[in-house]
This record gives C-alpha cells, structure tokens and sequence, in this order.
C-alpha cells in the first residue's frame, strides 16, 4: 500500500515531474494526431485511387486478339462480374489557346501553347461505367461548360457548342475527349468545343528495323471529368476507344479487323479474393497464348503505396522516439528524486519496507507520471483530430500555413482515423518505456543502504 | 522474566580502504520485556551501529540477534522488514518525518508497510482513529495537518514516536531521541516515553550520552572499546525502579 500512497505524494508535491509528464503527453499527443491524420490520409489517397481503377486490370496486351474473344475466355470465371476494354496509350495534347508552356532552346515561335504528355486512355462508354466509377467522375462536374452535354454519349459535342469553322453540314464532327476537371482549368479551357490535338506514335518493325509511325488526331473537348484521384485526374483524357483502334490501324468498316485493346478492366464478385482470381485468369490466359497479365489494383499501383507506407513507417519511428525521449526525461526526474530521497528510503526501511517495496515506490511514479501523460496526450490528440479542420483554419488564419495541404487532394476536409488498437498500442508502448527507463532509477533506490541512509542528517 | 531482544557475540568491523577499524567487538546485551535500557557511549563508539544490528536494519559480521529466542538477524530480508515492522520501532535524534506528508499521514504511513491497496481500504478508517488517539496522546491533536516543516523539533519527535508506536512494537529502540532538542523539552518527551512504557508496557532501548537520562533508566549500560560495561556503578541487573537486587524487569511484567 504504502508504495501507491507514497509514490503519488511524491508525484503531487513535487511539480518537476510534471515535467516527465509533460513529455509524456506531448509526444503522445503528437504520435496520436500525426499518425491518425496520416492514416485518415493513407485510406483516403487509397479510396482515391481505388476509385480510378478497376479490381483488377489485364494490363500488357499487345493489340493482336479480339475484345470479344478474350472477354469470352475470361466471362466463365465465377469471380468475374463485368469486364470493359481499354487501349492505354501515351501522347503529346495541343490545346489550341491553351497556357502557354516555356519557349524550349531552338524553337522558333514565340512559345508553345498547351502541349504536355498525357496518357490517352481509350474506354468503351458503354461497359467502362460496370467495371470503374466513370459515371460518377462526370457527375462529379458541376453544371457549367465544362460538363459532358450528355452522360451517356460523352464523347459527343452537340453542334451548338463547336466553334463555326467546325460546325460542318454533314452532320460530322470531331471526335470528343474528356480531360480532368482541374487540369481543364490549368490549361485555361473553360468550355467544351475547344479543338485539341493529339500527337504521338507507335514502332513497327520492317523487316530487322524498328519504323516509328506518327500519329495525329483533331479532337475536341466534350467535357471533363472529376474521378477524385488527383494523380490520374491530372495526367489522364480519356477518348472512345473506336479512335484509338482507328489510331492503330484497325478499320472499323472492314469486317476482318479486330476490336483490338490493350487492357481490360475487370470488376469481381468479392474483392477480397482479388489476388486469386487474378492468378487463376493469368493461367487461363497462358494457356490460351494471349498476351498479357492480370494485375490487382493495388499492384498496379504497388510504388505509389508502397512509397505512402513506407512515408508512414518512418514517421512511426521518428514519433515512437520522441515518445522513448519523454521517458528519458521521466528517467531523468527519478534520478533526481532518489538522490534527493535517500533518507526517506532509510526511514522507510526502518519502518518495514523491503527493498522491493521501496523500488515500486519510484516504480509507481514513473508509471504513474507516464500514465497520466498517456492519458492525456491520447485525449488530447483525440480532440485535436476530431477539431482538426479548425485549428487548420486557424492556423491558416493567422500564420498563413496550412497543417495538411487538403486542396492537393481534392479533400473538403483533413481525412483522419481514430483507430482505438493504435491508440492502444501508443499507450502500452508509452507506459513500458516509462516502466523500463523507471527501472533503472528505482533499483539504484533498493540498493542504497539504510543505515547509510539514516547515520547523517 | 523475558528476555525481548538478546544478542549474542556481535561484531562489526569497518573497512576504510585497507584499515580495518573494528567498532563491535562482542557485543552481549539483553533487553528485557517492559523496561527501559539506557545506552551510553562516548560518540563513535558504535553505539548507532549497535541499534541499527538489533533493529536488523544492519547484519552483524559475526554474532546473532534473537527477539524472543528466535535468532532474527539470520531470516531473510523479506522476514526481516515483517520482523521490523512488526516488533521494533525507530525513534531518530533528527526525527526522521517524511516531508511530504503531514503529522497524521506520516503516522499512518507505519501501518501501511504490510497492507495491499484493497487491505488498507478495509482497515483505513481504523489506522486514521488510532493515529488521531496516539497523536492525541502526544498532545498534538490540533496539529494533525501540519507538515512536519511547521512543527518544532519537540513536535516532530512526538509524531515519530506516535509513528513507531501505531504497528503496535514491543520495543522501540531510540537513537538519542532528545539529543537535538532543548532541555525542557527532552523533559518533556522522557516523560513521554517514561508513560508510553508505563501504560503500554514497550520496552525501549535508549542511546543517548544524557547522563540524566541515563539515570532515570531502568538499567544503564555503557558501550566502550566495542563492548558492554556497566554504565552508572549500578550492578547490570539492577533496576531502578525495582527493589534493589530484584531481578531485572521482573517486578512488572511477571
């Protein structure tokens, strides 16, 4: 008993523990917040990306099957619930009145306007809308005229909204291309109609040598897209996949050309049993000789995440040594009790205490200073996720500086996750460093000799 | 007749450096069940040493201590702490209180050694009742909330006494208990310990080199050159109190 009721006098009348339990709490504090906004971040930038891709994707193709024959192949796999091809292509975007880019050494002109690499992702509307969230992403785009006229036929300008010089009698126009909201905006494109073009290429081989064959194509902005996956959404246009196969060389008037592609999108049953279905596809593939791997969303996207995660490691360490720092601190208070204690533990060993008795004593402030600290770093940093949009604002009021840079991730607010097993886990590992570094002081206690402790004033 | 506290044959050596400065030297002394033994010495003689071998707060190198015929000095220190605890009470020249807690916590502090958290809870209100009686007995039933800073040294040494008196010991042994105190004061708390053996029957061993002290003690005895001699030209059994030639503590307990 005494051990309990002397450690917290000890801790109530002597305020330089609070010092340790100062420690305590602000590295908890910190390790709590910090951790839980950055895994509020980590589920967000992966619903994000998740959201931009399909469960699974066959991915490395090279152009020489039928959609149609694959997609029958694939379709018997019970796990399989739709299926949508996709030509996954790279290429140069002219915006006509687009933002200027810098004047590169050797041209000519004045500079180049709104040419930058994109990646050209050819989708069929009709199927991509069952594999990924594509109806969604058009949704998402506030009314105005940046919006698809018509959801289901993105790809079509209606004549009204063409420039003059496109608006042709025969009822033809360009074909559409969707480019990312925000991206739209940085290119100074403010409505749809306006003419892009697009440039790139593909190697074929001659005979021993490789022959690069341009491509170009007129385009023009049928509307935009919000997909909530900044990366993609600022790299990406999407266009009908017909006009990437033309592109290709297929002709969509001749009956012996192939609905070519060079991915599908495939969305299964449970997503939890991704991995094995995307094994059990990749067998069926081999063995049927086509080209090409079926990957899991989060292979696909393996560096990206791993490179989150791994941002998330290393910041685990830095916090959990801050939190081992505060114990030193507590180690050090302790310390400096025990010597200035050395004639209470004489006392107290008169009056019966055994050796072990008088280390708990110590024991017990330590773990208790280290457990108030916990406490209440935990409920502090509990409060502090849950007002976290409001010390943002705040600080971004009066300092200028943002906690969490949310507009890059199209976020309304900071995402955080109060997950009670790490909070848990924070406040064993915060009370057992306290313990261990308690230790060291507290045995140094049992060990003074009583009657050394006794025999001078 | 009973003897409370016996040793036999103790020794204790010092060592500085490589001198070996021996303090005991075979040290036979016995105290008895109710009385009140006085211990004098000149300073450095070893008496402290002497107090703290039979409070089994020190090991004796060779020798044993034996409270009521059961040699203490060779248990364990777990069993030597209950011992402690249990049968002996300290008294200190400088007092000794815990400066953190107040006259009425200190004193209840003696009887918290043993308990568990839950065991004190049950026996709390008990402890405090008698703190409050022993405290007032020492005539400090007003000051039971001050710290031992706002106490004077005859105050301070009254709520030890109530400290060493609250686990219920059968001897206390006092370490020049008056030694830091003015004269009228020291009155005061011989007196003290003079009622507290006479109502409760503790035995005290006092070291003091007060030769007043000495004199009204029981019996005196004198530590010199590490071992026991008659302190006062008294015979070593004589009481002060009892008939003389009466057999030593006998004319009150037996």
């Amino acid at each position: 008993m005494y051990t309990w009721y002397l450690g917290f006098k000890y801790l109530l009348k002597r305020p330089i523990n609070l010092l340790g339990l100062f420690g305590v709490l602000f590295s908890v504090w910190a390790l709590v917040t910090v951790m839980s906004v950055f895994q509020g971040f980590i589920v967000e930038v992966r619903a994000q990306v998740r959201g931009a891709a399909s469960d699974l994707a066959l991915v490395g193709n090279r152009m020489d099957r039928s959609y149609a024959e694959v997609e029958a192949l694939l379709r018997d796999d019970p796990e399989v619930e739709a299926m949508a091809p996709r030509i996954s292509w790279f290429g140069l975007l002219y915006v006509r009145g687009g933002r200027r880019r810098p004047q590169y050494a050797g041209e000519t002109t004045k500079g180049i306007r709104g040419t930058d690499f994109y990646r050209v992702l050819g989708i069929d509307p009709g199927s991509e809308g069952r594999v990924s969230a594509f109806p969604s992403w058009l949704d998402r785009v506030p009314a105005g005229r940046l919006r698809s006229a018509d959801p289901k036929a993105p790809f079509d300008v209606p004549r009204n909204r063409l420039p003059p010089k496109l608006r042709s009698e025969f009822g033809w126009s360009p074909p559409g291309l969707l480019m990312g909201l925000d991206r739209a905006r940085y290119e100074r494109v403010y409505r749809t109609g306006r003419p892009i073009v697009l440039a790139s290429g593909r190697q074929v081989r001659d005979g021993r040598d490789m022959r690069v064959i341009p491509i170009k194509r007129d385009f023009v902005l049928s509307g935009t897209f919000d997909s909530g996956h900044y990366e993609f959404d600022n790299n990406t246009v999407l266009v009908d996949i017909e006009e990437m196969r033309s592109l290709f060389g297929q002709d969509l008037e001749d009956e012996g050309s192939l609905d070519v592609f060079n991915e599908i999108a495939i969305k299964v049953r449970d997503p939890r049993k991704a991995a094995a279905t995307a094994a059990r596809l990749n067998t069926r593939l081999r063995k049927a000789g086509i080209s090409g791997t079926v990957k899991t969303w989060e292979q696909r996207r393996a560096r990206f995440l791993q490179a989150v995660r791994h941002e998330h490691g290393m910041m685990k360490i830095v916090l959990f040594v801050i939190v081992l720092v505060a114990s030193v601190l507590i180690y050090a208070t302790l310390s400096m009790m025990v010597s200035e204690k050395t004639k209470d533990i004489g006392i107290l060993a008169a009056l019966g205490a055994t050796r072990r008795g008088i280390a708990s004593i110590f024991l017990a402030c330590g773990t208790a200073t280290a457990a108030a600290g916990a406490v209440l770093g935990a409920l502090a940093g509990w409060l502090s996720c849950v007002h976290i949009d409001d010390i943002n604002a705040w600080l971004r009021e009066n300092t200028g500086r943002e906690l969490f840079p949310r507009n890059i991730f199209g976020l309304d607010s900071i995402p955080y996750v109060l997950d009670p097993w790490w909070f848990a886990q924070v406040l064993l590992f915060a009370l057992g460093s306290a313990f261990l570094f308690s230790l060291l002081p507290a045995l140094r206690a049992s060990r003074h000799d009583p009657v050394e402790a006794l025999r001078h004033e | 007749m009973t003897d409370l506290l016996r040793a036999e044959g103790i020794t204790k050596t010092y060592r500085a450096g490589n001198r070996k400065i021996p303090v005991l030297r075979g040290v036979d002394l016995r105290v008895l069940e109710g009385e009140i033994l006085a211990l004098v010495g000149s300073s450095g003689a070893g008496k402290s040493t002497l107090l703290h071998i039979l409070g089994l707060l020190d090991r004796p190198d060779e020798g044993v201590v034996r409270y009521r015929d059961v040699p203490v000095s060779r248990l364990s220190a777990a069993r030597k702490a209950r011992v402690r605890h249990r049968e002996i009470g300290f008294v200190f020249q400088f007092y000794h209180l815990i400066p953190e807690l107040d006259a009425l916590q200190n004193v209840c502090l003696g009887a918290m050694m043993l308990t568990s958290v839950a065991g004190w809870l049950g026996m709390r209100r008990r402890v405090k009742d008698r703190a409050r009686e022993l405290l007032g007995r020492m005539g400090l039933g007003d000051r039971l909330r001050n710290r031992p800073a706002q106490l004077s040294g005859g105050e301070r040494q009254r709520v030890a006494i109530a400290r060493a008196l609250i686990a219920d010991p059968s001897v206390i042994l006092a370490d020049e208990p008056t030694g830091n105190l003015d004269s009228r004061t020291s009155e005061e708390i011989l007196d003290l310990i003079w009622r507290i053996n006479e109502e409760d029957g503790v035995s005290f061993l006092l070291v003091t080199h007060d030769a007043q002290v000495a004199s009204r003690a029981d019996r005196c005895l004198r530590l010199a050159d590490g071992v026991i001699e008659d302190g006062t030209g008294r015979p070593a059994g004589e009481s002060a109190r009892g008939a003389p030639g009466a057999i030593p503590g006998g004319g009150k307990e037996a």
